[in-house]
């Protein structure tokens, strides 16, 4: 290289390490670090409770991966009974099943699939 | 070297040298995927391609840019300096893959020509957190693909050295454009302070090394020889400067740098025809001066390249009194024959 | 060889010792470096959410034409059971050029039955589609015996939340929300996506806003600038079905200019 590179390397690196810091810093200044510390999902993401006088508690701790969620009760034949509600984003849900239930069942009706099924 | 396009020549070491851009690249890649897809498996497959390419094209640059500081500060690193380019246009094309998929992504299908999209979807060009900073990414984009594109010894000859390092240079520019996108983009979203720090630490190694090259060549240059009464300069001993071997000097802002071959000093222009390498950093091999750049050779009694090649340098008178070297400050044109003087 | 005598040329084999040491530390290091920058720039992402997007699996769904004053269907689960389901056309593109189609040979739309076969977007209980072609609605001609009515105003609220183009949000880009992602959304809402303010309640669960004028009609270009970006607004709330419908004035968003709850 000859004497003028030389010095014009030296300048765009002396500008370099003045301005760019500076810029950075004022990038990140207001950044919230906390937020990205991984969270540990050890809360479970769909929890289903049957608490007395047959009432039924659903969290959804985390969204359905679904276009649509009808609760069904599952008749003592197994097969899908009454309609006990929709279930939509993250929440905490409370239903009555009947006595003659034996169990639930969720169920995606726009497309036809059958999300999730339990008995008691 | 003539004008006309030549392939790359191959030969081994540029092969293995290729071979270790293609293993590095591909088990940055391996790993980024591997990761991504085992700790977040929601991720859509074009946001892991778009923030897998594009860290690898930042990380690539960080080795790029330390090499030629390290060059200077070590002679052992210069083979890496040697087909640097290979490493410039790898990390183009991983730029490239990282631009034109959040491109494709964030810009096409929509009511805009992409590229307008680009610089007018987001306005907030006074704030500078709010920055559009897809913007400095496509800018920097563009001096990458002017570089890679020129980046073949035909353009080099072509432009002139002059103003193909001038033009390569902007890599500086496009280095400092890219941490700024990373920093107004992905990093107002994605606060790891383990990928800020990455680039932080970057920046620190990479300005430290130029800064600390630059002030050890500054001492160089700012040599000052003592005039005798013809204007000659009295640079050194003759025992100072090894059989094979030379020492550099600045006499009136250019380097000269004074060889010995078989006991005969000789003196030539410091700087390579090529790109500018410090020929006195080289080595007299077979009869010829080698640059330690990229090994283009130079008589050292005419400054000439042996034929077939036609790149000459200016010579240098040299005198011994006393066992001083004193060198004629006034160069001769290039490829003037001097006569090597006995010490 | 002295030390500090070895010199390398490319187009020569031989490359001596004290060159070869440094290489191979550069290189492990390198390569180090690699794998460690690599680690970490993937392992600290944020999480991405489990939205999303049918893509190349299409979906027939019907139901009940409605605008709100955003198209949408609204589709029969069961008994007295609904989903309304927001309508989007194809890329960064609302539905209406598929539906003007339609509408021109068919009038209004309003209250009739529509079978419209698309791709299902759907995150946290709320369902879009996106339409890709006029030819694939079909109208079955029955219209509604149970009028869908406009939804009325339940006061005035105030909500902090980040405007989002709904069609990337709610599971075609992941992240499809926040400073990244902005000019996308911002081309998106200006091809007729409608706008979207998602707000974070005090249960820690999002909240989903349709944005309207104060007139209760679509605003697109005019909220361009308060996109993508922490912002206060005031409006009139009413709630229709899946969504709410939040009325406001644009000119009195307020950017807030800190980082999103949303992230």
């Amino acid at each position: 290289m000859i004497a003028k590179q030389r010095k014009a390397h030296k300048l765009v690196w002396l500008l370099m390490a003045v301005v760019v810091p500076i810029l950075l810093f004022f990038a990140i200044k207001d950044l919230d670090f906390a937020a990205n510390i991984k969270a540990t999902e050890t809360t479970e993401q769909f929890k289903v409770e049957l608490v007395k006088d047959r009432t039924i508690l659903i969290t959804l701790s985390k969204p359905l991966p679904s276009s649509s969620s009808v609760l069904y009760e599952i008749d003592a034949a197994g097969k899908l009974g009454k309609v006990m509600g929709q279930l939509q984003g993250k929440g905490t849900y409370e239903f009555q099943v009947s006595e003659a239930a034996s169990g639930i069942a969720i169920v995606d009706k726009i497309k036809n699939e059958n999300i999730y099924t339990t008995t008691f | 070297m003539g004008l006309d396009y030549k392939l790359v020549l191959w030969n081994k070491h540029k092969k293995n040298y290729d071979k270790l851009i293609a293993l590095g690249m591909v088990l940055y890649l391996i790993v980024f995927f591997v990761l991504s897809l085992v700790t977040n498996a929601e991720m859509t497959a074009e946001t892991i391609i778009i923030r897998a390419f594009g860290s690898l094209a930042i990380i690539l640059l960080h080795l790029i840019l330390v090499i030629g500081p390290l060059t200077r500060l070590n002679p052992n690193y210069l083979p890496i300096l040697y087909n640097r380019r290979h490493l410039g246009v790898s990390m183009f094309l991983a730029a490239l893959i990282h631009g034109v998929f959040s491109t494709i992504n964030f810009h096409t299908l929509g009511s805009k020509n992409p590229i307008e999209s680009i610089f007018t979807s987001n306005m907030d060009y006074g704030s500078l957190t709010n920055f559009p900073f897809q913007v400095l990414g496509f800018l920097a984009l563009l001096i990458l693909f002017v570089m890679a594109s020129t980046s073949h010894d035909f353009f080099l000859k072509n432009l002139s050295p002059k103003i193909w390092k001038r033009l390569h240079m902007l890599v500086y520019l496009a280095y400092s454009l890219i941490v700024l996108h990373v920093f107004l983009g992905a990093f107002q979203q994605e606060t790891s302070p383990f990928a800020i720090g990455v680039l932080c630490l970057g920046f620190v190694l990479i300005t430290g090394l130029h800064l600390t090259a630059a002030f050890k060549e500054g001492k160089i240059d700012s040599f000052k020889a003592s005039k005798d009464s013809d204007g000659w300069l009295e640079v050194c001993t003759t025992g100072e400067i090894e059989e094979s071997r030379a020492k550099i000097f600045t006499v009136e802002g250019e380097r000269i740098a004074v060889f010995k071959n078989e006991g005969k000093l000789s003196a030539i222009h410091n700087v390579c025809k090529h790109q500018g390498g410090p020929l006195g950093e080289g080595k007299i091999v077979d009869g010829c001066i080698t640059c330690p750049w990229h090994g283009y050779q130079y008589l050292p009694h005419n400054g000439q390249s042996p034929p077939p090649f036609t790149e000459k340098v200016k010579t240098y008178q040299l005198k011994v009194v006393n066992g001083f070297v004193y060198v004629n400050p006034n160069a001769y044109e290039e490829g003037t024959e001097v006569t090597p003087i006995s010490c | 060889m002295k030390k500090n005598d070895e010199f390398y040329i490319g187009y020569v084999d031989e490359v001596g010792t004290e060159t070869k040491t440094t290489l191979k530390r550069f290189v492990l290091y390198s390569l180090i470096t690699l794998v460690v920058v690599g680690f970490l720039f993937s392992f600290f992402q944020e999480t991405a959410v489990n939205s999303s997007f049918d893509f190349n699996e299409p979906t027939k769904v019907s139901g009940i034409y409605h605008e709100t004053p955003y198209p949408m269907l609204r589709v029969q689960l069961a008994d007295d059971i609904y989903k309304d389901i927001l309508l989007l056309g194809f890329g960064k593109f609302g539905p209406n050029q598929y539906l003007n189609a339609i509408k021109s040979e068919n009038g209004s739309l309003v209250n009739k039955a529509l079978t419209i076969e698309g791709q299902l977007i759907y995150y946290n209980g709320q369902t879009l589609l996106e339409i890709d072609d006029s030819q694939k609605i079909t109208l079955s001609g029955s219209v509604n015996r149970n009028e869908i009515k406009k939804p009325s105003s339940i006061g005035q609220i105030e909500l902090e939340g980040e405007i989002v183009d709904p069609k990337c949000y709610f599971g075609v880009m992941k992240p499809g929300f926040g400073k990244i992602h902005r000019s996308c959304a911002a081309l998106c809402i200006s091809g007729g996506i409608p706008p979207v303010l998602v707000a974070t309640n005090e249960q820690e669960t999002d909240d989903y806003f349709l944005l309207t004028n104060l007139k209760g009609e679509p605003i697109h270009q005019d909220i361009l600038p308060f996109i993508g970006q922490p912002a206060k607004l005031l409006g009139e709330l009413s709630e229709l079905g899946d969504w709410k419908v939040l009325k406001i004035d644009v000119d009195r968003i307020e950017k807030l200019g800190k980082a999103s709850s949303i992230y």
